[in-house]
């Protein structure tokens, strides 16, 4: 029988955008963790380790090294998912973390074993509702042709996939074309072979501002003339500026909460991206000089997740 | 215990096999209801009262649901379950006046009629256990044989009857704590994720009905006040949606669904000024972005979305 204290923390909360626990999430309690990340961690698996390291970033190089860059930040927005999966906060990464699989994935009702979801679950959205429940394995969507669904190398097949997907699969908005090609050629670039089998990599403070910095490039960048695709990029750029707000969460931090949250508004309200990229390099040295001290420091995140419990 | 009471206590049991999907075998995963946070919390009030009657605690099980409707103070369940932890003690009139409360606030809970009738009986108001078998036959013949409450309704009649008949007395209370306890809260949340999956194919009336299941169990969870809104909106009864909205927004302020679909409400009615309000307040919610905020500003400027 539920414990309803647990329940109630199970609550997934797009909320502040990331928040886990109900109650913290209007005043968090110094040191709380609300990392939105921690909702979809199947007991039984260490949410340290999955919060601050993940499958080795495996990429080929890429005929549109900026497409894919900015396809990347995107791959982690919620924003681009729709209905219920993105009320969750959930985004492509969070299944197929850095483009791999997510043994440790669990979502209520989704799921069945870790690591297994059913994305043709009517709760995601409509069009591809079906009554069964058939979660399989998340795949590795690095693997080489012949252990993957679709086909990378013809033109347009990985391109259709995506929308489909995006709009039947989690009833998203149709995202612009120029949104798809930058997932598409993201995806295009996993490929398995660029790294050693089962590695992994710490996950940093520069995992974000690495994809807000590709992520305001390619706003930049003509190929954008869009303003759907303007639109998903900032929005992809939001979120990522609202993850590492949740990792540095103390009270020490609060100057560069702070400027988190200026450089989002500052994005949504499209000022100057010389502006923006000024007050991103302030915040990078910020990051840097607190970095030890944030939820990043897996020490630190044992410690504040003991604290929270 | 008294019979009716045990009726009402198994009704709590409700069916089990619910929808056929993975429960994620309760693991830690993200998981349903989905919500922002109320100040205080009803829900967590709620359960433990649930938890309380199951025990025949009915002392704690009243300390509880007075707590949660000084929250939600038209939840209709939770005035209901109040009547059956005073109701449990012996105290009719108490339980009365909170199966009234409830009749009142949701006038198609057939069980708090039928316990609103027993209670009456039971404190000898045999003029107003009547009173309430006329609201049912009244109910009957709005609805004929063949409208899906009838079945509920003979039995809400009956029950009245069968109380005002002192022939039939207390059973055995304990062979029904293990139908009691068979609902579990993970039972509440598959309802409440199949009635998203159910509105999503726009089947808005069994989502309501599963909704409402859930929120039994539950209690006024603002999630799933939040969809009972939706769904409700969605068949076009919007005073309906507004009153589910409002009792969300009262638990929890900052609710991020329950203050779009307020907005998209207002939109329908024309009121742009409204609705623009909850936009900002949902931009300051979500300093990051959120599809909530997303979602509205699409609902305000069309041609942008
Ligand atoms: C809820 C978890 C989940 C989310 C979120 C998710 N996926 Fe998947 N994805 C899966 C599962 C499970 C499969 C396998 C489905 C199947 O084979 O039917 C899959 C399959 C795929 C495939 C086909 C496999 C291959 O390598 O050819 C691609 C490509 C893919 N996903 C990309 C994405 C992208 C892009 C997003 C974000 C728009 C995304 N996924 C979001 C779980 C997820």
């Amino acid at each position: 029988m539920a414990d309803p204290r647990r329940r109630l923390k199970l609550e997934f909360a797009a909320v502040c955008v990331a928040v886990t626990v109900l109650a913290t999430c209007q005043s968090p309690p110094p040191q709380a963790v609300s990392i939105n990340e921690l909702n979809w961690v199947a007991d039984g698996y260490d949410p340290v380790a999955a919060l601050t390291a993940q499958p080795a970033t495996c990429q080929a190089a890429s005929d549109a090294p900026a497409n894919a860059a900015a396809g990347k930040l995107l791959f982690h927005s919620p924003l681009l998912l729709g209905g219920q999966a993105s009320k969750a906060g959930l985004s492509c990464a969070s299944c197929h973390r850095n483009g791999r699989a997510n043994q440790a994935f669990m979502f209520e009702s989704i799921s069945g074993q870790p690591g297994t979801a059913d994305v043709t679950h009517g709760l995601f959205g409509p069009q591809r509702a079906d009554e069964i429940n058939n979660p399989v394995a998340i795949p590795d969507l690095a693997l080489p042709d012949g252990q993957i669904r679709v086909a990378r190398d013809v033109p347009g097949v990985l391109e259709a996939f995506l929308q489909a997907q995006i709009t039947e699969e989690f009833g998203g908005a149709l995202p612009a074309p120029v949104t798809i090609a930058s997932l598409a050629a993201y995806i295009r670039t996993l490929d398995h072979s660029a790294c050693a089998p089962d590695t992994i990599e710490t996950r940093t403070w520069q995992t974000e501002t690495g994809m807000i910095q590709d992520g305001l490039v390619q706003l930049a960048s003509e190929s954008i003339g869009s303003t759907r695709g303007d639109r998903a990029l900032r929005l992809a750029i939001r979120t990522s500026l609202g993850r590492l707000h949740e990792r540095y969460p103390q009270a020490e931090q609060t100057a560069i909460r702070s400027r988190l949250t200026r450089i989002s508004q500052m994005v949504r309200d499209e000022v100057q991206l010389l502006d923006i990229h000024a007050e991103l390099n302030a915040l990078k040295l910020e990051l840097e000089q607190q970095a030890d001290q944030s939820l990043y420091n897996p020490v630190e995140l044992r410690r504040a997740l003991l604290q929270a419990r | 215990m008294t019979r009716s009471l045990m009726i009402a206590l198994a009704m709590l049991a409700l069916t089990s096999g619910g929808p056929a999907f993975a429960s994620g075998g309760g693991g830690g995963g993200g998981s349903l209801p989905s919500s922002s946070g109320p100040s205080y919390d009803p829900v967590e009030e709620y359960q433990n009262g649930v938890q309380s009657l199951r025990d025949s605690d009915f002392k704690k099980a009243e300390k509880a649901f007075k707590r949660v409707v000084r929250v939600a103070r038209t939840d209709a369940n939770s005035h209901y379950m109040l009547g059956l932890a005073h109701f449990g003690q012996d105290e009719f009139k108490s339980a009365a006046k909170a199966f009234a409360k409830s009749v009142r606030y949701d006038a198609t809970n057939l069980d708090a009629h039928a316990m609103l009738g027993v209670a009456h009986v039971k404190s000898d108001r045999i003029g107003k256990a009547d009173a309430v078998l006329a609201t049912l036959g009244e109910l009957k013949a709005d609805c004929a044989e063949a409208c899906s409450n009838a079945a509920a309704i003979d039995k809400a009649i009956a029950d009245i009857e069968a109380a005002k008949n002192p022939s039939t007395e207390a059973t055995e209370t304990s062979s029904l704590i293990p139908a009691i306890t068979q609902a579990t809260f993970e039972h509440g949340d598959l309802l409440y994720s199949d009635a998203i999956r159910l509105i999503n194919l726009e089947r808005y009336d069994e989502a309501i009905v599963e909704l409402k299941a859930a929120e039994l169990i539950l209690g006024p969870h603002p999630d799933v006040l939040t969809y009972l809104g939706f769904a409700n909106r969605k068949k076009g009864q919007s005073e309906t949606a507004l009153t589910y909205y409002s009792a969300a927004l009262e638990i929890a302020p900052d609710h991020l669904n329950a203050n779009e679909y307020l907005g998209e409400y207002y939109v329908e009615q024309g009121n742009l000024v409204s609705a623009q309000v909850q936009l900002m307040k949902l931009e300051a919610l979500c300093p990051f972005g959120c599809t909530q905020t997303e979602e509205l500003r699409a609902w305000l400027t069309p041609d942008a979305a």
